[in-house]
């Protein structure tokens, strides 16, 4: 079951954020396919995704490799900004062409 | 943990967790009726042996076939996190009374490591559950040999038999009440990996 809201913004009991539950979406795969490419259960999964469970090193690594991404790319201790405003930069309203305010 | 028990060829969901701590409830109140009948029951020694035994058989039992955790099959994957033996996998499948037909795969024995992380905390509190009943039957025992004799007016053969059924409670909880803490603290299990919506 997806997460409605932000899960890269929650931290759950572990108190790391995450951004597993997007790149999951980005990728196009279940959380079976991600379990079974980590060798865990589909649930911890979900549990990793709302920030309930805070991975060992070397689930970190795994999910680092699998997703070809940095660590800190993943897993924060802050809450993560959205992708698109980290690619893009921050914009101040000024240079938004579309706000006419 | 596995989201169903297969009991006599039935598959019953057990994902939920309401219906889980159902299971646990009946499985203590099945329990606790076994103790009242032995206790109610058993006029001597020799009687409530016997019937602690029984109690006993039926506790490992139950832990068998629903619990897990210090069996092969029940809903709690095998604590010792190693694969079945060969020998293992064959009894009660004439009967459709194994929960789950064990085959020799990674999902079927092993816990991850968030799984391993529950097990021990279970432990943890089951533990302290266990020592507190200890202590009980070990106050119980002193109060019989100590020279104040705090409770004169008591019997001691019935200081004996409470201290002996308090040791049966302290040994069906320690089968048990891991398993029963896994499976009243988890979560909902989330859907089946098909509906998943990613």
């Amino acid at each position: 079951m997806s997460n409605n809201g932000n899960p890269s913004n929650q931290a759950g009991e572990s108190g790391l954020y995450n951004r597993i539950s997007v790149l999951r979406a980005e990728r196009g795969i279940t959380r079976q396919q991600l379990a079974d490419a980590l060798h865990i259960n589909y649930q911890t999964i979900g549990f990793l995704e709302r920030g309930d469970y805070g991975p060992s090193l070397k689930l970190a690594f795994g999910l680092s490799e699998f997703f070809s991404l940095p660590i800190e790319a993943i897993f924060s201790t802050r809450p993560f900004q959205p992708l698109s405003q980290q690619v893009y930069g921050r914009r101040t309203p000024e240079d938004d062409p579309f706000n006419h305010q | 943990m596995r989201a169903e028990l297969i009991l006599f060829g039935k598959p019953i969901d057990l994902s939920r967790q309401h219906r889980r701590r159902i299971l646990v409830v009946c499985v203590y109140a099945a329990l606790l009726l076994a103790l009242a009948s032995l206790a109610w029951f058993a006029s001597t020694p020799s009687n409530l042996l016997v019937g602690s035994t029984y109690v006993f058989f039926f506790t490992l039992g139950i832990n068998y076939v629903l619990l897990g955790g210090y069996a092969r099959s029940g809903l709690i994957r095998a604590f010792a996190n190693t694969p079945p033996p060969e020998t293992a996998r064959t009894p009660f499948i004439p009967l459709a009374l194994r929960v789950r037909p064990i085959e020799i795969v990674d999902t079927e024995w092993r816990n991850d490591e968030r799984e391993l992380q529950v097990r021990d905390r279970a432990h943890y509190s089951a533990y302290q559950v266990v020592s507190i009943t200890l202590v009980f039957i070990w106050l119980l025992n002193s109060w019989t040999i100590s020279p104040l004799r705090f409770v004169k007016w008591w019997p001691q053969t019935i200081v004996h038999d409470t201290a002996s059924l308090l040791a049966l409670v302290g040994v069906l909880l320690s089968i048990t009440l891991p398993q029963a803490i896994i499976l009243w603290r988890e979560p909902d299990m989330a859907e089946l990996p098909l509906d998943d919506e990613n």
